[in-house]
Formats: structure tokens, sequence, C-alpha cells
């Protein structure tokens, strides 16, 4: 049998390109553009990237022979996932490679805030031993609220608890047990950034976590806390941070992240209060060399017709499973996400009740797809199938699969039951014609194809309430594709799902939570 | 009547507020340096609040003929004449520990700051660059942290580090093996600690025995691409040896909050790029400043209310005896304790102190704790301990602390014998006052001689032949050392012989190595007292 070649074109530590070249032909070819690397990589079965190396949809048209893409590190932003999963291309990475870097970085960036640290060292190697405006504070005894407490967050807890911090986290999809297990109290989003002393982020970039602290969420603050970004930029509204900074309502932040990236012109840059570090809180010697090393590995067990121990993308079902199982697994995902969107309260089980046809085969994987969907929201490591039960058993959620007999209507259903902190909500949907739809929302019958952008809303029954949504979203310049209202009893609880095609502004859900009636107005994205 | 007391620090606004409320005090504030006008308002005060800007010398305590109390806002006594109040009868308090967690925090913040590139990339990005490659940084997790010193400081800083995963060694002679694993810390020995650490930081007192502590042949020790931390004292490096490591590479960056001069104007530390420093910070904080504002604030208020004198560290206070009586026997104390920790080795495990006769045997517990405070100054730093703080200290320390009183023996009427052991032996120092008020050394283990405890001194082991004195006395006139007092003692005829001699000025190591090597010398210490 012919040698395997493997491409690399971003820098790999020495003991990761070591082990490829003992096992493998190497070829190390850096800064290629997409458009280069597509007229090459039909001569590789394994290509090995950092995050400098696009693999765009072309690249992957191309890459006929490829059989492997391995990234050594976490973020797969920089591969065209679906592409690559249409093509039969395995993705792997190594998911926990950047913990510790990022935890360290994190309280680095902490401590540096509380001690003025870059404004000190610039004013004394210019000269100056003025200690003027450099008095610190210190960090014993203060709060530090942690927001999405997955492995980095519990890592940075750990940290800030030797610091002899008191440490308290937002995360709905963590049980409370595995917080209390950390020494870390649960509270709501709000009451975590009303009492921290220190805030710092540790979740993805979702269409959930976007603008997830914006002016009102600042505003909370108080103006003696300072903030810190090490996940994603994005999360932060950037120029809302500044406004606040500006008028004195927060007393700095610090950024490792940055909505676009490089950070070249922005306020951010010329604001004292801010500590700034380009992108570096995984960038260490021992991180780059773990997941060199363990890539390289991976990437050489894939070719060599092993089972990947990280895979990004590839779903462990045959063809034919797959045939009949994929629209379920897809739905599975969109209630999970569906979930995670309404969620209330800190989640402590999740149940998935399977009816029908669906029995027939082996149902754990649409449990691992239900609980990708919820946890995507909240999980600062990519998530996906193979990996999502073990995540969310490592936050300590009880998971409950069963199986009931066919209902009347439907050939199959799946029904989702999350218990919280607060109580438990429902959510079934079934697969009509190939697509996911929802159901049912707690007690209400209703059917919506799952798809798009969602307004979701509760309501006291009576008549008008539709056109005075409807008016305000037209106001708004806002198309409503469907309407679906539910109710228990006239006069009671209503639940009103539309379908719109463009996104809900926070000042627009407000506005809807004023009218007369309106319990609650989410916005939901599928 | 009011209390008056003057304030030259700067208190924070909740003390102040303490003090206006209270109906017995008034008080001014004035700004270093103290002017005419406060001048005068210290000459009717009965308190004095320093920090450490103002120096409080026998000028200046002239000046204020009723004072009664003197409080540093801070640790630092070097500012304060402690022999001149002492003189006439002014307490001194401070605040120790009061900036331990500043401290403790701010080694951390330089060590993560340093092994991340902070600074460096803060500034690099600030100036319109995206420079990700430059600063690859280091991991702590996993890595073995040396702490020099495992003090209130050092031991802190050990937690903390622990918390990161990082393997935590120490080097500390004077703390016991049971209280470093108490900390999960493993004790080992200087050049250990210098061969197997990733990272160092220093956490001990500057005295003469610790400055220049790092040099160029300990850095030459360490492991390439060592980390180093320094929140002690600037001194305790020989800053040139540091930078002749940080341009070669051996050392692979430095963070640096105090100086060898302060301000370290021009010092070329500054200029290197795998060099991080702060303006000697590390008790500057909010929190600290305003503990130790309240504490003093309350511990002075209580010294001159008479109702408890916590921090003093010129004076015992004990009801029922005169302070006059008192001192030189404390003062003899405290000068056994600081001999014996002067000529140690080894790690201390336990001090026994018998009072022979009636004047001593009285005074067991403040004696006792005065020979801990002169034993401790060397080990934690003179401005750590006080006559209140030193056996807590001792015990932290894993050190053992006995005391027995006896009746008096045939030679004289009241006498201190205390014996020091450590993992290397044992050492007998006795002593008593001539005449109530001269301190004399009267045995050493087993030779008896006469010997005045007093400035420098050299304690010597030598042969008792003829020549030795000459030898010696020689050699220290050949090296412009000018004697004071020789005083000798031996164990029998031909045997032994141990010197103790006062000297004007200090021995340098060199002088001090050929010394030793003297063909009838054994052994040879020099100490101050």
């Amino acid at each position: 049998m012919a040698e395997k070649r493997v491409l690399v074109t971003d820098p790999l530590a020495e003991d990761g390109l070591a082990y490829l070249r003992q096992h493998v032909a190497v070829d190390v070819r850096l800064g290629l553009s997409p458009r280069e690397l597509a007229e090459i990589i039909g001569g590789y079965e394994g290509l090995i990237i950092r995050s400098g190396t696009q693999v765009t949809a072309e690249v992957i048209q191309a890459a006929d022979r490829l059989k492997v893409i391995g990234r050594a590190g976490t973020g797969v932003d920089n591969i065209d996932l679906e592409a690559a999963t249409l093509k039969g291309i395995m993705v792997v990475n190594i998911p926990n490679s950047n913990v510790i870097s990022v935890a360290e970085h994190t309280i680095g960036l902490l401590l540096a805030l509380a001690r003025h640290l870059p404004q000190a060292d610039a004013s004394l190697r210019a000269g100056c031993w003025s200690r003027q405006g450099l008095k610190g504070i210190e960090v014993r005894g203060k709060t530090l609220g942690i927001i999405g407490l997955g492995r980095i967050g519990s890592a940075v807890a750990r940290r800030a608890q030797g610091l002899e911090m008191k440490v308290i986290a937002y995360d709905p999809f963590v049980s409370t047990d595995y917080a209390a297990r950390r020494g870390v109290d649960l509270v709501s989003l709000e009451e975590l950034l009303r009492r921290s002393d220190f805030v710092s982020l540790h979740l993805p970039l979702t269409e959930r976590t976007r603008g997830l602290i914006g002016a009102e969420e600042l505003a909370m603050m108080k103006p003696t806390a300072y903030l810190i970004n090490c996940a994603r930029g994005g999360i932060v509204d950037e120029e809302a941070l500044c406004a606040a900074l500006e008028a004195g309502k927060l007393a700095g932040a610090a950024l490792d992240v940055f909505t676009e990236e490089p950070l070249t012109d922005s306020p951010l840059l010329r604001n004292e209060r801010v500590i700034l570090t380009p992108h570096l809180a995984a960038t260490t010697e021992e991180a780059q060399q773990q997941a060199a090393r363990e890539i390289a590995q991976q990437v050489v067990e894939v070719l060599e017709g092993q089972a990947p121990r990280y895979p990004v993308n590839i779903p462990p079902l045959s063809p034919e499973e797959w045939a009949t199982l994929g629209p379920y697994v897809d739905l599975a995902l969109q209630l999970g996400r569906f979930y995670a969107q309404l969620a209330e309260g800190n989640l402590t089980e999740v149940e998935l009740t399977a009816s029908g046809e669906v029995t027939k085969h082996d149902t754990t994987i649409l449990t691992a797809s239900v609980l990708q969907g919820v946890l995507e929201a909240i999980s600062e490591e990519p998530v996906n199938i193979v990996n999502a039960r073990l995540l969310a058993e490592r936050r300590g959620l009880r998971i409950v699969e069963k199986r009931a007999p066919a209902e009347e209507h439907f050939a199959s259903l799946l029904t989702l039951t999350a218990r919280t902190t607060e109580g438990e909500r429902i959510v079934t949907g079934t697969v009509l014609r190939g697509e996911p739809h929802i159901v049912r929302i707690d007690d209400f019958w209703i059917d919506f194809v799952a798809r798009g952008r969602l307004l979701v809303s509760e309501h006291i029954e009576g008549p008008g309430i539709l056109g005075r949504v409807g008016t305000l979203l037209g106001e708004a310049g806002i198309n409503i594709s469907f309407v679906q209202v539910g109710r228990r009893e006239r006069g009671g609880l209503g639940l009103m799902v539309l379908g719109v095609d463009d996104p809900l502004t926070p000042e627009l859900l407000e506005a809807l939570m004023k009218l007369p009636s309106i319990r609650s107005a989410r916005a939901v994205r599928l | 009547m009011k209390y008056r007391i003057l304030i030259a620090a700067s208190l924070s606004e909740a003390s102040l507020k303490l003090l206006e409320n209270d109906p017995e005090v008034e008080f001014e504030v004035c700004k270093p340096p103290l002017d005419k006008a406060a001048r005068r308002l210290l000459a009717d005060s009965e308190a004095l609040i320093v920090s450490s800007q103002i120096k409080v010398d026998e000028e200046l305590l002239g000046d204020a003929p009723h004072l009664k109390v003197i409080g540093r806002a801070g640790a630092g006594l070097d500012n304060i004449d402690l022999e001149a109040a002492s003189q006439r009868g002014v307490l001194v308090m401070n605040v120790p520990g009061g900036n331990t967690i500043a401290a403790a925090e701010h080694t951390m913040a330089l060590l993560l700051a340093l092994c991340r590139n902070i600074p460096q990339s803060h500034l690099s990005l600030r100036r319109g660059e995206w420079r990700r490659d430059d600063f690859l940084g280091v991991q702590l997790y996993g890595k073995t942290l040396g702490i020099i010193g495992l003090g209130q400081v050092g031991s802190r800083v050990a937690r903390q580090a622990q918390g990161f995963g990082m393997e935590v060694v120490a080097y500390d002679p004077h703390i016991s093996v049971e209280a470093a694993r108490n900390l999960r810390v493993t004790l080992l020995e200087m050049d250990e600690l210098l061969r197997r650490s990733d990272f160092i930081t220093l956490h001990v007192p500057l005295t003469p025995a610790t400055r220049g502590l790092i040099g160029a042949q300990e850095i030459a020790q360490m492991k390439p691409g060592v980390r180093i931390v320094n929140t002690a004292r600037g001194a305790l490096i020989d800053s040139a040896a540091l930078y002749q490591a940080l341009t070669s590479g051996h050392v692979a960056g430095a963070a640096l909050d105090v100086f060898e001069t302060e301000p370290p104007l021009g010092d070329p530390l500054l200029a290197l790029p795998n060099v991080i420093v702060t303006p000697h910070l590390g008790s500057k904080t909010r929190e600290a400043q305003r503990d130790v504002s309240a504490q003093i604030v309350s511990q002075v208020l209580d010294a001159l209310r008479g109702r408890d004198y916590r921090n003093a560290v010129n004076m015992p206070f004990m009801e029922g005896v005169s302070f006059q009586e008192l001192r030189p026997y404390l003062s003899l104390a405290e000068k056994i304790g600081s001999l014996q920790v002067q000529l140690a080795q080894g790690r201390i495990s336990r001090v026994e102190v018998e009072y022979r006769g009636q004047e001593v045997a009285e005074l067991v517990k403040p004696l006792t704790v005065a020979l801990l405070k002169g034993l401790l100054a060397h080990v934690v730093g003179q401005d750590q301990v006080n006559y209140v703080n030193a056996p807590l200290l001792a015990n932290q320390r894993g050190i053992v602390v006995a005391q027995t009183k006896g009746l008096p023996g045939p030679d004289y009427p009241n006498l201190i014998s205390c014996r020091l052991t450590t993992e290397m032996g044992e050492r007998l120092i006795a002593g008593t006052l001539f005449s109530r008020e001269v301190p004399r050394i009267v045995q050493i283990d087993e030779y008896r001689m006469d010997a005045l405890p007093e400035g420098i001194m050299l304690v010597m082991v030598s042969r008792d032949v003829p020549g030795v004195i000459g030898q010696v006395g020689t050699f220290l006139g050949q090296h412009h050392i000018n004697i004071a007092e020789w005083r000798l003692g031996r164990n029998r005829p031909g045997d032994r012989a141990l010197s103790v001699i006062n000297l004007d000025t200090k021995i340098s190591d060199h002088v001090m190595r050929e010394l030793a090597e003297l063909p009838e010398v054994i052994d040879i210490r020099q100490v101050v007292l």
C-alpha cells in the first residue's frame, strides 16, 4: 500500500511533525490561500490546520482523496463542516487542549485589571515612579461571576477559589449539584451582573449569546466592577462597553477577543480602563504542543482505519440507519435548540420520550442530538452528537430515555421534557414530509415547521391580541410568515408562535412585553 | 482632657471619621515633610501617626515632650529611631502583616503577566499591531514554583499557586517540616530549589544574611528558561547578574516590583523586553490601606487609654512592673535570642529558657517573648515581629518553646540560659546583668566567659595553643579592622578556646573566608546585635 500523504498548512509544534514523519509522508506548506490550497489538496489523504487556514467549500470540492481534516486545537469556525460532511471527509479536533491556557489567561487578566499592571509597567519604563492612579484592589473576598460553567468556566472557578474569591455562576444547563461540587452558587444572569465584582465570560458565540452583554446588562453591573472576555468577540456589545466605561458605569474591562479580528481601529484601543491582548488566551507552548502531538496521532489513527477520538462531524450511524433516523436526529436537535431558547431556571433533568415507528431503531442517538441542541447555547467547547451526552453528564444533568406506544395521529413522536429548578417544560415534535415540526409546547397543541426565526409568546386569551402584536411587528417592518395560536380555555393562558423573516431586536421584544395581556415574548432561531 | 493626635500619614476616610466621632480625641492632619506649623502641633501632641515618609529621630522627638505613642501606618520601621524613642519612654507600634494579601496577589498577578506577556501584548495592540505569534505564552499548570521564604506572604502564594495546579517547593531554614507539610509544600535546600524550579519567587526580609541572596552563582544553578518574580526587596537579587542572565536567555523573564535603589532611575533592567516592572506596588491596595488605617488608629487609641498595647515594637507592657527596671532584662533576653539565631545552623525545633534568680523568675513571660522577638527578627524581618506576635510566629514555624524557673546559682544572682535545638545540634547561651543594667554573655556551650553582647562581634572557636590571638589580631590589623574587646573562654587548657571579639567595623565576606582558613581557627562567625 502506498504511503499516506498528509499536508500541514499552519505552524505545528515539532513534536507533532516528528510523529507524522514517522508514520506518513508529510508536506508543510504555510500561508496558502484557499485557491492555492485547492490546487494541491487533491494529492493528500490528510490535512492538518490550526486557525489560520480557511478550508472553504472550494477546497473541499477539490479534495478528492482527502479522508480527514485535523484541527490542532478546538475551534472549527474556519472549516466548512457541511461541505466536508457531504463529501464524506471526517473532521477531528482536540477539544480540551486550551482549557488550562484560557483559564490561566483569564485570571491573569483579572489580576492585571485589579493591579493596573500594563499601566504600571508602561509608566515605570517611561521613567516615572509615581504611584498616582495605580493603587490596586485585592481580589480575596470579592465576587467573581462566571457566565458559562463548562470546563473552562470550572477551571477559572477553581483558580479564583485559590485566590479566596467567592464564585457565582450563570449557566442554565448545569445542575445545582454540579455547581455545588465546584463550590459555586448558581444564580440568574441579572443577579450575577448585580452582585459580581468581576464578570468573566465562558460561552460560545451563538445566535442566543450574540450581544448577550449589551447596554442594559452593563447598566446592571456595579460601577466598581470589571468585565473579562476570553471567550468570543461579539458576545459583548463593544460600542455599549465603551459608552459604559466612559460614563463611569464600569471600572474597567479586559478583552482578549473582539467582534472583528484583527482589532485595528476601535475606541477600545484608546480607553485607559481597558486591557487588551490579541487573542492570546489559548496561545501557550504547552497547549500548542499538546494539540500538535494529539492531532498528529489522531489523524494517523484515522488514516489507519481506527475510530476517531474526537470527531466533529461524523454521526456514528450506517448509511441505512441514517436514511431512516436522519430526519429524527435533526428533529431532536431542533427540539433541544428550541427548548434552550425558552429555558428558565436551572436544568436538572432531560427526558426524551420516543413513540411510534422510530422506536424500532436504537434511539440513543436521538437523545444525544437533543442534548447537543440544548448544550450548544452555553458550552464553550464545540458540542457535537458524539460528545453531547458526555458533556451533559459532566454537567451533572440527569438523562432519561423512554419509549411510549404510538400516538393516534402521528407515525412517530419525540417529546422533550426538561425539568428545571423552576418546573418542567415539554416540547413535542414529529417529522412530516421530511421536515421537523413542533406540534406541542407544554399544554398547547400547535403545528409549525421548526426552522427559521420565531416569536414565541404567552398571553391571556382575549380578542385583539393577535392584531396588536401584528401591528407592532408591522410598524417595525417585520414580515410574518405564519401564525399559530394555541389555548386551553377561553380567557385563559394562550400561546402564540409567529414565524418572522427578520431578526427581533431586544427593543421590539420589550415593546411587545408592554402590550396588555402579553405575559412573555421570546425570539427563537432554529 | 482630650488626647491630641497628629497624623502625618494618608489614612482612609473611614478611619478619620472614627477619630472625628470620638469625643475624647482632637486631631490634625499634615503632609510630609513636617513644616513649622506641624512641629508646633507636635509639641502638644500625645500621639503621632506616621507613614514611611516621616523620619522620626532624636531631633523630632526632642520637639515632642508630651509624646507617648508613635503609630506607624504600615509595617516598615526603617524611618523610626527605636532606641531614641525607647530612651524617651515613647511607645512605637506598627501594623505587621497588613499587606500580606496585597503582596501575595501582586506576586500571582506578576507571575501570570510574565508568563502571558500581558503588558507587552497590551502595548503592542494599542500601537495598532496584531502580533499573536510574538507572544507565545507558557502555562503554570504542572510546573514547579520555588518559593524562597515560606512566611505569611510565601505561604499564601503557595496556596494560590496550588489552585493553578502547580507543584510548590520552598526554601526556608526557619520553618518546620511539619508546618510546610500542612501547606503541602516540599522543603528543599537552596541549591536543590534553584535546580528544580520553573518559576522562583522571593519572600524573605532583607537582612545582612539575605542581601544579594540571588547572585550570579545562584542564577547559574537555575534551570535554563526559569522565570523570576521579586516583590520582596530589591537588594535580595544582584541586579547586574540578573541583567546578564536575562540578556543571555538563561533566565527567560523577570517580574520586579522592587529594586536595589528606588526609584530605579536609569536601571538597564527597565529596557529589557522580557522584564515587567511595577513601582513598588505590592502593598498598594485600597484594602491594605483601609485595614492598616483602621488598625493603627484603634491601636493608638487603645494605647493612649492604657487598654491594650498590641503590636508594640519597642516595649512590653506589664502591670506593676516599671519599664525602667524591666528594660535592661528585656534587652538582654532579646540579645541572647538574636545571638542564638545568628550562630544557629539548620532548622530550629526547640527553644528552652531557664531563669535563675528572683528578679528574672518574676519576668518569665515577657523575657521569653523578648528572647523570641530577638530570634525571629532574623527570620521574618524586624518589622514583622513584636512583643505580641512573637510566640504566635514561633508556634506557626513549629518551634517548641519551654521555660523553667530555678533558684539562683552560685555565680550570678540572676541568669538567663537559653538552649536552642536545631536539626544540626544544640547550643547553650547564658547571660546576666551586671549591676542590674550591664548585659553580659557569661557562657556559650561549655565555654565560660564574660563578653559584651553589642554591635559587631566575631564568635570564634579555635585551638587553645599559643599565638592564636596574635595571629588573628595581626590579620585583622592588616585589614584595618579595629578590635574593641576580646573575651576568651576555654573548656580545659590545651584543648579549645572560644573568643568573643567586639569590632568597630564590619568584616567583608571574603575577609571572613580568609579568617576561617587560618590554621588554628576551627569555626568563626560574624554576628551583629
